[in-house]
């Protein structure tokens, strides 16, 4: 599983498959070895500073970016997905949420991510195997208030699902953005329908938008299915 | 949650003294306790308001050391009228104000 799983951010968001998702370059706390341990992070991890208010998790910003209508490749796709960087309190989260411009003035096929320190925002991670996601499809225009109300409910804990909260997406596409959070247990119905409550409330939707469940598993099979890896009698 | 309480004597629930201090931007959460009292201790736990305004706070506004220079998605330094028009959404300031007669907090 590499780079297949590319074509499928057109349909959706979010989704990135990757083995190797590190910066080649902007980063400078990082040593060699954090980038074959596909679970955990050897990085120097971030801490409170004195005085400042600490969360419950670290998290890790990420940005990717494709060029729309280029191919894809792994090692192009690794290129384009960077951490920005990692933080242990509200006050470290907005310094660099405040560094970083709005989702919605991104150009082009672009996401941010924001994970729980030490998963990465992509599929084969050990947290986000068995799990899913809630996508939000929005028009344009409400991407930037609906990323900040969803991250800042999810930096102060008010999910309320335990461990289970993986990450958020902001996906911004040509005619219409994506806004997606991860949790680790697809199965987990109770789980999921308390992050779907959760939504409704922080994030002020327009009516009538539409929240859809996907695990990440379905999402892998519309990718084999798109890309035609089943056979002429429905095989794999 | 074990109890060594037999079925004819009565364990009071702990108050509030024999805690330690809460931070004071817990907020009230439904079924708080439920999540506010784990076995591995208190989980934190901010609402939007709070969160919102630390954003003010000097500490919260220099740049972070180790940013990454990715023209069109960082910037170096802060815009002017940084805030943002959602700060005036009333809506949206009620959103986390959960209104909980079992909350504790």
């Amino acid at each position: 599983m590499n780079n297949k799983f590319d074509a499928l951010k057109d349909d959706d968001s979010g989704d990135h498959d990757q083995d190797n998702s590190s910066p080649k370059d902007g980063e400078k706390e990082k040593n060699e070895e954090e980038e074959k341990d596909s679970n955990t992070t050897k990085r120097k991890v971030a801490v409170p500073g004195a005085g400042e208010h600490p969360l419950q998790y670290n998290y890790t910003f990420w940005y990717s970016r494709r060029t729309p209508g280029r191919p894809t490749s792994t090692q192009s796709y690794e290129q384009n997905i960077k951490q920005i960087g990692s933080f242990a309190s509200v006050e470290q989260f907005w310094r660099f949420y405040s560094h970083m411009i709005r989702p919605g003035d991104l150009t082009g096929h672009s996401d941010f991510h924001l994970f729980k320190e030490g998963i990465k925002p992509m599929w084969e991670d050990d947290a986000n195997k068995s799990g899913g996601k809630w996508i939000i499809r929005l028009r344009k225009g409400l991407a930037s208030r609906c990323w900040e109300n969803l991250i800042l409910a999810m930096l102060g804990e008010q999910f309320m699902v335990g461990e289970e909260i993986c990450g958020a997406v902001v996906s911004v596409r040509f005619q219409e953005d994506i806004i997606s959070i991860w949790n680790k247990t697809a199965s987990d119905q109770a789980t999921t329908a308390r992050i779907r409550d959760t939504l409704r409330r922080v994030l002020n939707l327009p009516p009538n938008t539409i929240m859809e469940y996907k695990t990440h598993t379905d999402s892998i099979k519309a990718w084999e299915d798109f890309h035609g890896l089943v056979n002429a009698s429905g095989g794999r | 949650m074990s109890s060594s309480c037999d079925a004819s004597s009565t364990c009071p629930i702990p108050s509030r003294s024999s805690w330690p201090p809460l931070h004071d931007s817990y907020s009230q959460t439904p079924g708080g306790t439920l999540f506010s009292t784990t076995p591995g201790g208190t989980r934190i736990i901010y609402d939007r308001k709070f969160l919102l305004e630390c954003r003010n706070s000097p500490i919260a506004r220099t740049p972070p050391c180790c940013l990454p220079d990715i023209p069109g998605v960082t910037r170096p330094s802060l815009q002017p009228a940084e805030q943002e028009d959602d700060s005036k959404d009333l809506a949206g300031l009620s959103l986390f104000r959960i209104d909980c007669p079992f909350c504790l907090l």
